[in-house]
């Protein structure tokens, strides 16, 4: 099927982000069940369903071109969205090589890529960008290579360093975090960058995703779905930025939920950067509101019973406290059962 | 917010965790830093560590280093010249501690070579404002406002070592800016 | 199932009368890319079982064209390292499972001193490229003996030039503490051979003052013969029989019960498994005492005595 890209569409001031009724359909809809609860919900990410988000390593969607137009916006405003350890050289160059060679092979309408030996040729057509540079060689791209890839592929990218048994946040480019600091996480190791995260620590949750992110072997990447609520199709919701949309939430009413709530899934992926040995972990954003994902009855009910039995802590950290109550009313609506 | 320090999983939280004080007995070098506000426990410190090899201090204030810029600059220099098998004590402010931690990382000392002691100044500590990326010091409290940006912020239980501070996010955001006095 | 790589033989090359360099070269895709210090489990195809031994690959881990390891004949061998010494030959079709790597370069070094006795001298082969590669500063020390195991000092004299240091262990043997001594700051620690070298190494750096978190070795162990046993699994009640030349682990995959598993060499700990009873003859590098009460490696690990039963 041929993927249609929409015109830069936005996610501030005036909202103009919307999903087709293809990406409404292959929305990832994130609850297997009625209840929501945590789990290592870690699974190999093996190519399935043509046409979902599960297809490919590196999903593109309709909006590319928003979601590239957002990132620069937002790194014109704040570089601290972008960081690079000294340490992590090669494995911004594995990540790059990573990007070049599934996109340009799952997307050859979009990218392209061809090679003699160190010399790369990458071309990226949506963006007009024609770039020949010497692998290995920063001083052959307009910008360091993981900020040249980043600004190019949708969803947030950290790189983590792999030593001492442990996983450090040590690169990244996150423009569209839900309620992270890259700048303020970097360096961290796994259980460290995780802290604020609540109830998972006593579970054990940490120790056994750890333990399981420490052996992905090379071309044998994971992933698992997150998921939050955000207050308009706002991608950039980052602490840094909160001052200027946390209000959001206060604006939530029975009346107007559906348009103004989102749910905003995270597709999580884990490869081995196959020189450095780090892994990349990245995190692609999709979001829907609730009318377009009302549109889906199923999904409608579900919602309704997970939200309304999540227990208050994890309510509050996904930040859905203050407008939690006239959220549940208008999704009872859609619940035979309410 | 739970006080975290108490959990059993503190030292694998980002919240700093000071474990008593505890010295390698194979070490060949010894590295006392001090900032100089217990004077005591630094003496202490340096008597207990009479028998090891070798042992060196440098204390914030005193003739050779009067300010932190010059202890940094000796400290760079001592580095310089050390081998693995280096224990670094380091006694103070917790700003202090995370200044030289920093310091000694940059130069190829990992966590097992530093020991910090519990700070000296438990009533204070750095906050990060995540919206100015400016760090100040402030009195232990849940909430208080940035002197670079004004925005008053709620200081969560999360800690970078990197940066030697707890997060600061805009408490309340109907109004950023108002709700504390600076 | 793509979790194995087909290759064929490229070329074999005895390089000494106990060490053969076997080059693979992929059968149609381009290999994996990998990391300094990565092994490959190869499976060897023996009459009556496939064995699956691992082997660090020697090769500049930029190279995705062939792969290459150095296969030293083990004597107490349970056929894997003589097949590989006199079965194998060019042209051949194996099965190797993806590279993992046990013992990667930590990153954080700001200088790197290797020590290698004979056979492990291979990882360093990689690590010596990437390296170079990287600019980064290194000291290689091999100790060898003369005709038997010194396959690489050549090539690695002239490649290296004064960062290696070859000590035929007859003329010059390895004096560690000029070694541990005086390096600087940050600097850490790799040691690949023999488990006395290892555990010498290990001892004397620590007692110079190096924290654990600096030193980082690589056992070349595999399973060793033992006395043939038999073990139940509790969960499915099924009865498998152990050969006396065959290892725990492999005898459950015979019988399709897969367990995760990296080194097959008692070191990594991914195979650990529990056991509700039976004595066992614990010979791991990974499992603390009081843990080997109710958990064993099967990739090494052996029944004894009383009937083993495995929680599986």
């Amino acid at each position: 099927m041929t993927l249609i890209l929409k015109p830069v569409e936005t996610y501030r001031d005036d909202f103009t982000f919307s999903n087709s009724a293809h990406a409404i359909a292959r929305f990832p809809f994130p609850f297997p069940e009625d209840q929501y609860r945590y789990s290592v919900n870690i699974e190999p990410a093996t190519s399935r369903d043509p046409g979902s988000v599960f297809e490919h390593w590196f999903d593109i969607d309709e909006h590319y071109r928003s979601e590239m137009a957002e990132r620069a916006r937002v790194l014109e405003q704040d570089p601290r969205r972008y960081l690079v350890m000294p340490h992590m050289q090669t494995a911004s160059w594995d990540a790059l090589q990573m990007f070049m060679e599934h996109l340009s092979n799952d997307y050859p309408a979009l990218f392209s890529l061809t090679r003699a030996g160190d010399q790369w040729h990458w071309r990226n057509h949506v963006l007009g960008i024609d770039q020949h540079f010497t692998f290995g060689d920063p001083g052959t791209l307009p910008c360091e290579p993981l900020e040249f890839i980043t600004r190019q592929v949708q969803g947030d990218i950290a790189l983590l360093d792999q030593r001492d048994n442990d996983l450090f946040m040590d690169a990244g480019m996150v423009t569209s975090p839900a309620d992270w600091s890259l700048a303020f996480d970097a360096g961290m190791s796994f259980k460290q960058w995780h802290t604020p995260v609540p109830m998972a620590h006593e579970l054990g949750v940490f120790d056994r995703a750890l333990k399981y992110l420490l052996n992905i072997q090379v071309d044998k990447p994971v992933r698992r779905l997150n998921w939050t609520l955000t207050i308009n199709p706002r991608m950039d919701t980052s602490p840094e930025t909160f001052h200027e949309w946390g209000h959001d939430r206060s604006t939530v009413t029975a009346e107007n939920a559906g348009a103004l709530v989102h749910l905003r899934v995270e597709l999580q992926f884990m490869a081995r950067l196959p020189r450095s040995n780090g892994l990349m972990f990245s995190i692609r954003t999709y979001l829907i509101s609730l009318n377009e994902l009302v549109t889906n009855p199923v999904w409608a009910t579900r919602l309704h019973r997970v939200l309304r039995d999540l227990p208050d802590p994890i309510a509050d950290y996904k930040g859905m406290t203050r407008y939690r109550q006239p959220l549940l009313a208008w999704l009872s609506q859609f619940d035979p059962h309410a | 917010m739970a006080n975290s320090t108490a959990s059993p999983h503190a030292p694998f939280k980002s919240v700093p965790y000071y474990p008593p004080m505890a010295i390698n007995p194979d070490a060949r070098c010894h590295l006392v830093i001090s900032d100089g506000s217990d004077l005591p426990r630094t003496q202490a410190l340096v008597s207990r560590l009479a028998q090891t090899p070798r042992v060196d201090s440098l204390v914030l204030g005193a003739s050779d280093t009067p300010s932190l810029q010059r202890l940094l600059q000796v400290l760079a220099q001592w580095f310089a010249g050390l081998h693995v098998g280096v224990q670094l004590h380091v006694l103070g402010s917790e700003a202090f501690l995370w200044t030289i931690h920093a310091q000694a990382t940059a130069h190829g000392l990992s966590n097992e070579e530093i020991s910090l002691c519990s700070p000296t100044d438990a009533m204070q500590r750095l906050v990060y404002c995540v919206h100015c990326a400016n760090v100040h010091s402030h009195p232990l409290a849940d909430a208080v406002k940035c002197p670079a940006c004004a925005v008053a912020l709620e200081v969560r239980e999360h800690f970078s070592r990197r940066l030697g501070a707890y997060l600061g996010v805009c408490r309340n955001a109907d109004a950023p800016y108002s709700g504390l006095p600076a | 199932m793509n979790d194995v790589i087909q290759v064929r033989v490229h070329a074999a090359l005895n390089i000494t009368p106990v060490i053969r360099e076997i080059t693979f070269e992929p059968v149609d895709t381009a290999l994996p890319a990998y990391s300094a210090g990565s092994h490959v489990q190869v499976h060897i195809p023996l009459a009556q079982r496939t064995l699956r031994n691992a082997y660090s690959l020697l090769n500049a881990p930029a190279d995705r064209t062939a792969y290459r390891i150095a296969v030293r004949l083990q004597e107490h061998s349970r056929g894997g390292s003589r097949y590989l010494h006199e079965n194998l030959k060019v042209g051949d079709v194996l099965n190797l499972s993806r590279p993992a790597n046990l013992f990667p370069i930590h990153t954080l070094g700001r200088h790197h001193i290797l020590i290698a006795g004979g056979i492990g001298i291979t990882p360093f082969l990689a690590y010596s490229e990437h390296l170079l590669r990287e600019g980064a500063s290194f000291e290689l020390h091999y100790a060898y003996r003369s005709g038997l195991t010194d396959a690489y000092v050549q090539p690695l004299a002239e490649r290296l030039g004064d960062r290696l240091h070859a000590y035929d262990s007859l003329e010059r043997p390895l004096n560690l503490a000029p070694i541990l001594s005086n390096q600087p700051l940050g600097s850490h620690l790799y040691i690949c051979g023999p488990q006395r070298l290892l555990a010498s190494v290990r001892e004397q750096a620590s007692a110079l003052g190096w924290p654990d978190g600096r030193i980082h070795w690589e056992a070349f162990s595999s399973a060793e013969p033992g006395l043939p046993f038999s073990v139940e699994l509790a969960q499915s009640g099924r009865r498998i029989e152990v050969g006396a030349d065959q290892s725990l682990l492999e005898a459950l995959e015979a019988n399709a019960v897969e367990i995760p598993n990296l080194c097959r060499g008692g070191v990594c700990g991914q195979c650990v498994t529990r056991y509700v009873k039976g004595d066992v003859t614990h010979r791991d590098h990974f499992l603390a005492a009081n843990e080997r009460a109710d958990r064993l490696m099967p990739c090494v690990s052996r029944g004894c005595g009383s009937s083993l039963v495995l929680d599986l």
